[in-house]
């Protein structure tokens, strides 16, 4: 296959995809392991941190308990503080370098590349979660209260539940976020995406041309993912003709008039 | 459709990556399982995208080695050929470690990499956390312009007065710049294909830069030419410091080092120019 012309865009484009496809799909492939392991964990993380951090102060509590409490929500305050307030380029510096100079531990850049953006997408997840905690009207966790529900029956069967359907543009946003930067680990020698057309860029001197490939493949991987998302958000929303009971006691004591059935297959009764 | 297209696609991509992580593992192992054996292994640096020092290609065509830490990719290069070279001369197994341009001298410090040869030119300010082996390649500094400039016709330093000027991002071309009479100094860039592409779209007049890189980027794209003011008494005034380019090594390796200067020294001056010639003539541009 011979050099196309200087001018031909076209022509470039077809035969750096044909030279180093295989490269850039690679890449590809490493970017998205990166950005879906790193969001799955990071969400977990902030899951757990944004739960912790919502924890009720209690006055009548013994004053051990008391000062676990403030330990426990400085370390969390701390860690969401530094980690994002960072940049991710540097903390990949930091620690990769870092641990093998100062400590002598020798991590794998795959293993740093994961590690970080965990650790990166965890410390806005917890912010997140506290964001969509907060969200739910104090009125639901008084009424759980009330009808004698715990703290983490509370959570789990009426907060959780509406604050992750909440929160899943979020999770979204932090997903298409990661696949995008994870392009800046390939300091530490992960070879991604962006790195894989550094590479090309860098044998044929064509920048514009090899970008050009880059940037579509970049966006089917953050379109994907993002119309999946809005896929599952609909999924989790159900129909949106429902009917809260099959049929009124009150209202219809014989029966004779039931609720009709939109078609709705949700239910609240079943 | 088009949605169930891109979920292909994904998951197409997911199952690449799948088996690069397997392969990666298998390479991984193999690795510790060679160097458990008497061979020891020299775990060189580079950017794998700097030609004709050093570049990646999808084969292994031309003597190109597999970069360790990418599957499929093969590096390949002046700074290839001689570590080849190297690591047969003092008995080591050779392996390239794809690393960008600011993580070459942390590898090598906090000992992630054995060495790194990668055009890196010998500086005072380097040898403060580093060690440099002998000089293994010895680059002048040229100017590249566009072959329609009206600097295409310099002769001298001095007839590039006035231009807009840049190179790259910590080296000492773009310390050059300044040797330019009023020079508009632009800021730095990356590397040098973003340099090339600023010279060919007229964001810049002027990219100060090496013999061999500007020898490559002349031959490939027919609108630049390389100016060369060594026979004019008034050329770029670089010390040898700063244009011989040596290999980076930790400074705690004190045995590696003599054991490379002794491989260094059986590869003449004519030697060198030949496999910078060969490098020029292999690298993909130019095939």
């Amino acid at each position: 296959m011979n050099l196309p012309n200087n001018s031909d865009f076209f022509g470039w484009v077809f035969y750096l995809l044909n030279k180093y496809g295989m490269i850039f799909l690679r890449g590809a492939g490493v970017t998205l392991l990166l950005a879906l392991v790193g969001t799955l964990i990071g969400c977990v993380i902030g899951l757990l941190v944004g739960v912790l951090r919502t924890l009720p102060y209690n006055k009548k509590a013994n004053p051990a308990i008391k000062i676990l409490y403030r330990i426990v929500q400085f370390i969390l305050a701390a860690y969401i503080e530094v980690f994002r307030g960072t940049p991710m380029i540097v903390q990949a510096m930091v620690l990769y370098y870092g641990s093998k100079q100062m400590f002598g531990v020798d991590m794998s850049a795959m293993f740093a590349g994961f590690f970080i953006v965990s650790i990166n997408t965890g410390a806005y997840m917890a912010e997140t979660v506290r964001g969509g905690i907060d969200s739910i009207d104090v009125g639901q966790t008084e009424a759980a209260k009330a009808i004698g529900m715990t703290h983490w029956q509370t959570m789990v069967s009426v907060i959780m539940p509406q604050t992750l359907r909440n929160i899943l543009p979020q999770i979204g946003n932090n997903l298409i976020i990661n696949i995008k930067d994870t392009s800046v680990l390939n300091i530490i020698s992960v070879t991604e995406l962006f790195f894989s057309g550094n590479s090309a860029a860098g044998a044929y001197f064509r920048y514009f041309e090899v970008f050009f490939i880059i940037c579509v493949i970049y966006f089917i991987m953050t379109f994907t993912c993002s119309r999946l998302l809005r896929w599952m958000e609909h999924k989790i929303d159900g129909s949106s003709y429902y009917s809260l009971v099959k049929s009124d006691m009150m209202a219809d004591p014989c029966g004779h008039n039931p609720v009709k059935n939109h078609g709705g297959n949700k239910t609240w009764t079943k | 459709m088009l949605c169930a297209a891109m979920a292909f696609s994904m998951f197409s991509l997911a199952g690449c990556s799948k088996n690069e992580a397997q392969s990666a593992a298998s390479a991984s192992t193999a690795a510790t399982a060679g160097s458990t054996a008497a061979k020891k292994v020299l775990k060189v640096g580079m950017e794998c995208a700097f030609a004709p020092y050093n570049w990646t290609q999808a084969d292994n065509s031309n003597g190109a080695v597999p970069i360790s830490n990418s599957s499929g990719e093969y590096a390949n290069g002046y700074d290839v050929m001689m570590a080849k070279k190297i690591a047969d001369a003092i008995g080591y197994d050779l392996q390239i470690v794809k690393t960008e341009w600011d993580g070459l001298a942390p590898g090598v410090s906090s000992g992630k990499l054995d060495a790194v040869i990668a055009g890196m030119s010998i500086t005072k300010e380097r040898l403060q956390t580093v060690d440099f082996t002998d000089v293994y390649y010895k680059a002048s500094i040229y100017a590249l312009v566009k072959s329609d400039s009206k600097y295409a016709s310099a002769k001298s330093v001095s007839d590039l007065k006035g231009a807009s000027c840049t190179s790259q991002q910590n080296t000492i071309w773009y310390d050059m710049l300044k040797q330019i009479p009023d020079a508009k100094i632009q800021p730095p860039m990356k590397n040098v294909p973003a340099l090339i592409v600023a010279l060919t779209s007229g964001k810049t007049e002027v990219f100060v830069t090496d013999k061999p890189t500007a020898m490559a980027a002349s031959s490939t794209n027919k609108n630049l030419v390389m100016l060369d003011f060594s026979k004019s008494g008034d050329d770029f005034k670089a010390s040898d410091e700063q244009v011989n380019l040596g290999i980076a090594i930790s400074k705690s390796a004190t045995d590696l080092k003599a054991a490379i200067n002794k491989a260094l020294a059986g590869i003449s001056e004519a030697d060198r120019d030949k496999i910078m010639q060969d490098a020029i003539s292999k690298q993909p541009m130019a095939q």
